[in-house]
């Protein structure tokens, strides 16, 4: 993906029965970033992600994407969506699926290399790619969904708490994986860490209230950040009681 | 035991079930459409209204606990007494035949089934590991209320039961005061062998199945013999009454003061075994046949990558078909087996008995409405979707490049062509069984009828093979959490199954009959194929 791009979100809005999740969550997304989505659970991170990637319809609002000046509506195909819990075919080995995803999606990929290349970018060893998906631990199945979208390099990059789940080892790599591909991507981490959002991301977005607000990202490192962000998520209590 | 605990451990019992009840209740209400929606979701909160629910709720069950008592009494016990009658019984022997049907089915096989001190129950795990209740309070709280409860339950249709046989005073008596008592032994018995071998006698199928048939030859094996000769009454006999009763009261003690139910409910809750949901564990029961095992396939299977020179959804559906060989491609074997052997044995009858040649050629003839239901069952379809879904496409369709009307019609025709080939093989096999058949019988067929016959078996073979492809395309049943949940696709399912077994009472000749089939399966195959390239990229998705 050359040139600027950003996605443009403008009031999503969503409900679950009488429960509203998203109240017109709207921000703008800008390429090269990656995006801290934090929020408490339940607040709403993984329904905008579905939102998004068109397994969930939202009930009001739009997603649009900007390529070098060039305003579109979002399409799933332009989203790479790694799912909390992976969810690959369990009776393909690794390298079997990698085969099956290039085949597939051939013409999205502009620069095709080897499958076995692709694997030691993600540090799989040979041995495991010739093993059936079902017996990979969760965190060689979420190498593989990230893989998927270093291959195809889709746009925009939403991750549901990705490394939350990792061993130190696996999740140090993820994080060196995600600062090299930043550049060609808007990438969207949402997770309830407060940590992992300082140490990874450039720009903070707080999921609240069904709102996005944005962090001024200048106090990403400052002592007063934890406490602000606290602040206001503490404050959704409020507008839940209202 | 102090009374009192007991009352506490009941009642905290109670408003858990009651209250899971009311749950599911409005939880019931609120998926119905139209109604559903004006149920708000803070119904849930309103606790009084929750509680009058569940006293309503608790009462039906009370009735419907009933009302199966007195089904089992009148199915089990009262009507193969009444259909034995002209047999010519006494009155009294027919209250004779009465008690010992019961006792052989109720009081021997029934006693030794499930035991309440060592049942695996959703509601005990919630109980006792959740809600942490006392396990020894809440087992012998549960056992007696539990045989209690049973009792009067079947107290009404037992008396009532008992008069309409034809039982004396005596009799009625000793059997409301047996039966609990019988009842009680067979929860200590399994007790006792549980302590001495850690293993609980019910969970044993083969036992337990056993003891079901022994139970019910020995009850039934009077009538059928039409002798009024009842064993079982003598149960129920004073001097076997005074038995039971001692023996009853020392289950009772042995039950109450039994020191291992702290153990035992630490044995027997184990986390794996029990889903505080029973609609999950049937769910998971649904696909466990297509679940893949290690035997399947080989490690070097894996290396070889020898369909590399495929692409795309060819080679994902070529490595899915080999890696489901033994849902497929087994099956097919044994259906040709099948047809070889019947073929043989029917071959060599005609050789050896000539006198059989010109009936069993008009035999066949007519046979043909029977082959709808034969292929109904010959043919590979429904196992296969549900492999499909439960180890491809509920993964895959969370993709989506995977949900493009283009990938999933291509997706659809490969998957067709594969299912229609096996299918086809097995019809072409029993094409040149039937036409071998027919040569051998030596009566000349004309052509006409000879080729309706076979295209009608191709034809149904192909109408199969779409048919369940087709029900899972537009109707995709199953949700990410393996439940079903499309009343459309049950509804097709059963008119084709009704259908095929309708098929069953049609006697005809080949060429009438090979019209209606041919244009059937014609028509419903070009609909269907149809509907998939109008709603499966819509309708193909997890629900």
């Amino acid at each position: 993906m050359e040139g600027q791009a950003q996605v443009i979100l403008e009031g999503i809005q969503k409900s679950f029965g009488d429960k509203e999740v998203l109240k017109g969550a709207s921000f703008t997304f800008e390429k090269g970033n990656i995006y801290g989505l934090l929020g408490r659970n339940g607040s709403g991170k993984t329904t905008l992600f579905n939102c998004l990637s068109d397994e969930l319809t939202p009930d009001a609002g739009k997603a649009w994407l900007v390529q070098n000046g060039e305003r579109k509506e979002l399409l799933p195909s332009d989203i790479g969506y790694v799912f909390a819990t992976p969810i690959l075919p369990d009776f393909l080995t690794g390298y079997e699926f990698l085969k099956f995803y290039m085949d597939i999606n051939k013409d999205k990929i502009t620069d095709p290399k080897p499958i076995d290349f692709y694997f030691d970018l993600v540090k799989i060893e040979k041995e495991d790619r010739h093993r059936l998906i079902k017996g990979y631990s969760h965190g060689m199945k979420n190498k593989i969904q990230l893989l998927c979208y270093m291959i195809t390099r889709p746009p925009i990059m939403l991750l549901d708490e990705p490394l939350t789940s990792f061993d130190v080892v696996v999740a140090l790599e993820m994080k060196q994986l995600l600062r090299e591909i930043k550049k060609d991507h808007i990438i969207i981490f949402s997770t309830h860490i407060l940590q992992l959002a300082t140490d990874l991301c450039d720009e903070i977005v707080v999921l609240t209230g069904g709102q996005l607000e944005p962090v001024d990202s200048s106090m990403l490192h400052s002592k007063e950040f934890e406490e602000k962000i606290i602040e206001i998520l503490k404050d959704e209590d409020g507008h839940e009681h209202q | 035991m102090n009374i009192n605990n007991m009352k506490n451990t009941l009642l905290g019992v109670f408003h858990i079930s009651t209250a899971s009840m009311a749950n599911r209740l409005i939880y019931f209400v609120k998926r119905i459409p139209l109604i559903g929606k004006a149920v708000p979701d803070g119904i849930y909160a309103q606790m009084e209204l929750k509680q009058g629910l569940a006293v309503v709720a608790a009462l039906f069950y009370a009735l419907y606990r009933l009302f199966c008592k007195a089904l089992y009494v009148g199915l089990m016990v009262l009507l193969p007494l009444l259909l034995a009658m002209e047999d010519g019984f006494t009155r009294a022997q027919q209250g004779d035949l009465f008690l010992h049907i019961f006792f052989f089915l109720s009081c021997l096989a029934g006693a030794v089934q499930a035991p309440k001190a060592l049942e695996a129950k959703p509601n005990k795990f919630i109980c006792i590991r959740l809600v942490g209740m006392d396990p020894e309070e809440y087992t012998r709280s549960m056992v007696l209320f539990y045989h209690g409860s049973e009792f009067l339950y079947f107290l009404p249709s037992l008396l009532i039961g008992g008069i309409i046989a034809g039982c004396n005073a005596w009799q009625l008596i000793g059997l409301i005061l047996a039966f609990p008592c019988y009842r009680l032994m067979g929860e200590a018995l399994q007790l006792i062998v549980y302590r001495r071998t850690k293993r609980v006698l019910s969970t044993s199928y083969v036992l337990i199945s056993i003891l079901l048939v022994a139970g019910a030859i020995l009850a039934y094996a009077p009538l059928a013999a039409g002798s009024a000769y009842a064993v079982g009454r003598w149960a129920f006999f004073f001097p076997a009454v005074l038995a039971a009763l001692i023996l009853g009261a020392l289950s009772l003690r042995y039950i109450l003061r039994y020191p291992g139910y702290r153990a035992a409910a630490q044995d027997v809750l184990v986390h794996d075994k029990i889903s505080a949901d029973p609609q999950k564990t049937a769910a998971q029961n649904r696909f466990r046949d297509v679940k893949l095992r290690d035997s399947d396939f080989t490690g070097e299977e894996l290396i070889a990558g020898k369909h590399g020179n495929q692409k795309g959804y060819r080679y994902l559906n070529t490595i899915f078909f080999e890696r489901h060989r033994r849902m497929l491609v087994l099956p097919l074997y044994r259906r040709l087996l099948i047809v070889a052997v019947l073929f043989v044995g029917c071959g060599a009858a005609l050789l050896f008995f000539p006198e059989f040649r010109p009936t069993f050629s008009q035999v066949l003839s007519r046979l043909l409405p029977a082959f709808c239901f034969v292929m109904y069952f010959a043919s590979i379809g429904e196992r296969i979707c549900r492999a499909m879904f439960y180890n491809c496409d509920i993964s895959l369709l969370r993709y989506s490049y995977y949900r493009e009307r283009g990938a999933i019609l291509r997706n659809f025709q490969i998957r067709l062509a594969r299912i229609a080939g096996l299918n086809l093989i097995l019809a072409a096999a029993i094409c040149l069984a039937v036409g071998g058949l027919i040569f051998l019988s030596g009566v000349t067929w004309s052509p006409k009828d000879m080729i309706f016959f076979m295209l009608c078996i191709l034809f149904l073979s192909l109408f199969f093979s779409v048919h369940h492809l087709f029900l899972y395309y537009v109707c995709q049943p199953y949700t990410t959490e393996l439940d079903m949940k499309n009343p459309l696709f049950n509804i097709i399912n059963v008119v084709v199954y009704m259908v095929c077994y309708m098929c069953l009472q049609i006697h005809t000749v080949p060429s009438n009959f090979a019209f209606i089939v041919l244009g059937a399966t014609l028509s419903y195959m070009v609909v269907a194929l149809a509907l998939v390239y109008k709603f499966a990229p819509k309708t193909f998705r997890i629900k």
